[in-house]
């Protein structure tokens, strides 16, 4: 499909007409030529854009598979074979009639449905998964690329109750250092996780005047900072303990920052007790 | 150094095959999604209306009414069941994923892409105002009977046969895990699509592993824990 041809058709609406035809029929190939033509011409386009921002290593799949979006739609979208199983369509158009635009919402939501469509199908033609090495960085780290060894290492657990006594000084310790070195914001989101706070949480955003997303980075990047400090410190020694101890360290934070903020009466409302 | 008294208990291979699945299908999502800012829409008219009423059941899968602060989401498919524990029915969500990403997700064994796996861990209660009218299909016998253990499993601690055990996610290890960001939109997901408003009320989303064996799980909506404690709500 040319690429250009798609992008022509990115930028034309569909019409109204097309969409209800195929809410009454099966699927777009038994409405009227009009109305199929439309449809198909919406799904290449959308599905041609979601192929292009997977990017390259969609391997040139994107022309290929454009011609065939609306079907990649109706198959992936479908819950069952029968007429219930396409029961999307009343969320597609249930959606539309809540909105004040209507044309709008209808596209927005097909739209939805060809993402989920294109990642289905990305995810069996060009998934790496299979190939991928348990030391090998995964992608969306900042500092220190976690790897799956790293995600998901082997169980360390303390041998007895003096054991964990030691461990838990040995955590005691490495927390009082590491606190002076954590900005407000890395409090924040440490101190909302011990708590069992979501990070998408809005009294927290009020709280440190930044977004979810942003909060998520600072948690992430704090928590793999402890890690990788860790890391460094005890190079020869297995993921297993690191993380054990990683897990200790911002438990003891927690405590110690719940203490200190509970000590501070501006914060006090946040910082309540439940 | 030396490091206080410990056992290493080996992580299974097939954990990190699975992990590695679920973050594979999970980088793909978040590079599509980049392309989605729908713009703020106002709701308009009057509400939608259906001249027919649906009975619902157990075992009925059903699609959640859209929302308009849920523009970003596709459709939201639930299982319904009503389990013995609780005498309210259940919204159990599917998974946009083909993947279980934790242990409280399993696979169904359904064929259909957006049934392939049940989100146990974030069931919630439903109305049938909540429901689109209309199942999209429903489950009965065996199929039932299995999808209602694996969530009586994971909800209630219920034992499981061995056979059972198997299709359920990894868990969840490192304190900077990107699955913790995952579980905090599905259970958003979930909020806005259930008109749950409860921005003060603190709410767990704590779900990983402690020490070997043990495992920590809590519900979305209840209970709250701290770092490496045994949660007071523990199921």
């Amino acid at each position: 499909m040319d690429e250009k041809n798609v992008l022509d058709n990115e930028s034309r609406r569909t019409r109204e007409a097309s969409w209800r035809a195929w809410k009454k029929m099966c699927a777009a190939g038994l409405c009227d030529a009009e109305s199929e033509a439309d449809l198909r011409k919406f799904g290449a386009a959308r599905c041609f854009l979601y192929m292009r921002r997977y990017g390259s290593q969609a391997g040139g799949a994107e022309h290929q598979n454009a011609e065939h979006g609306w079907h990649l739609l109706e198959t992936h979208a479908a819950a069952a074979t029968d007429r219930r199983g396409k029961r999307y369509k009343d969320w597609l158009f249930t959606r539309a009639d809540m909105s004040s635009d209507w044309h709008s919402a209808v596209e927005s939501g097909a739209s939805l449905l060809m993402r989920d469509a294109v990642r289905e199908n990305l995810r069996r033609e060009c998934s790496p998964a299979w190939m991928t090495s348990i030391q090998q960085p995964l992608p969306g780290g900042d500092s220190s690329p976690l790897t799956l060894e790293d995600l998901l290492p082997d169980s360390a657990n303390p041998s007895d109750e003096a054991a964990e006594r030691e461990w838990n000084e040995l955590a005691r310790a490495l927390a009082v250092e590491t606190l002076p070195h954590l900005t407000e914001c890395e409090r924040m989101v440490i101190w909302a996780r011990g708590e069992g706070l979501t990070l998408n949480d809005p009294g927290l955003s009020a709280r440190t005047g930044a977004s979810a997303s942003i909060l998520y980075k600072t948690h992430r990047a704090a928590v793999e900072n402890i890690c990788s400090e860790l890391k460094n410190r005890y190079h020869d020694t297995s993921a297993a303990c690191l993380v054990h101890l990683a897990w200790l360290i911002l438990q003891e934070l927690h405590r110690l920052i719940s203490k200190e903020k509970s000590s501070q009466k501006t914060d006090s409302g946040f910082f309540k007790e439940s | 150094m030396n490091w206080p008294s410990h056992n290493i208990v080996p992580r299974p291979a097939r954990q990190r095959r699975q992990l590695a699945e679920w973050l594979a299908e999970r980088a793909i999502d978040q590079k599509l999604r980049d392309l989605d800012e729908v713009p703020a829409d106002q709701a308009c008219g009057p509400p939608v209306r259906y001249i027919q009423a649906s009975e619902i059941r157990s075992g009925d899968i059903h699609i959640l009414k859209p929302v308009p602060s849920a523009k970003s989401f596709g459709p939201v498919y639930v299982l319904l069941l009503l389990l013995e524990e609780n005498s309210r029915m259940l919204a159990v969500p599917f998974s946009r994923y083909a993947s279980p990403a934790v242990p409280g997700e399993c696979l169904t064994g359904l064929r259909a892409v957006p049934l392939r796996t049940l989100c146990c861990w974030n069931a919630r209660p439903v109305r049938e105002a909540q429901l689109l009218p209309g199942y999209v299909k429903r489950l009965a016998g065996g199929k039932l009977e299995e999808l209602r253990r694996k969530c009586g499993h994971v909800l209630y601690n219920q034992p499981v046969d061995v056979r059972l055990t198997r299709g359920f996610g990894p868990p969840v290890a490192h304190p900077a895990d990107p699955r913790y960001a995952y579980l905090d939109e599905e259970r958003l997901r979930l909020d806005l699509h259930l008109n749950i408003n409860e921005s003060d009320e603190r709410r767990i989303i704590e779900y990983r592993e402690q020490n070997a064996g043990q495992k920590t799980w809590l519900m979305a909506a209840e209970g709250r824990a701290r770092y490496g404690e045994k949660p007071r709500d523990e199921i």
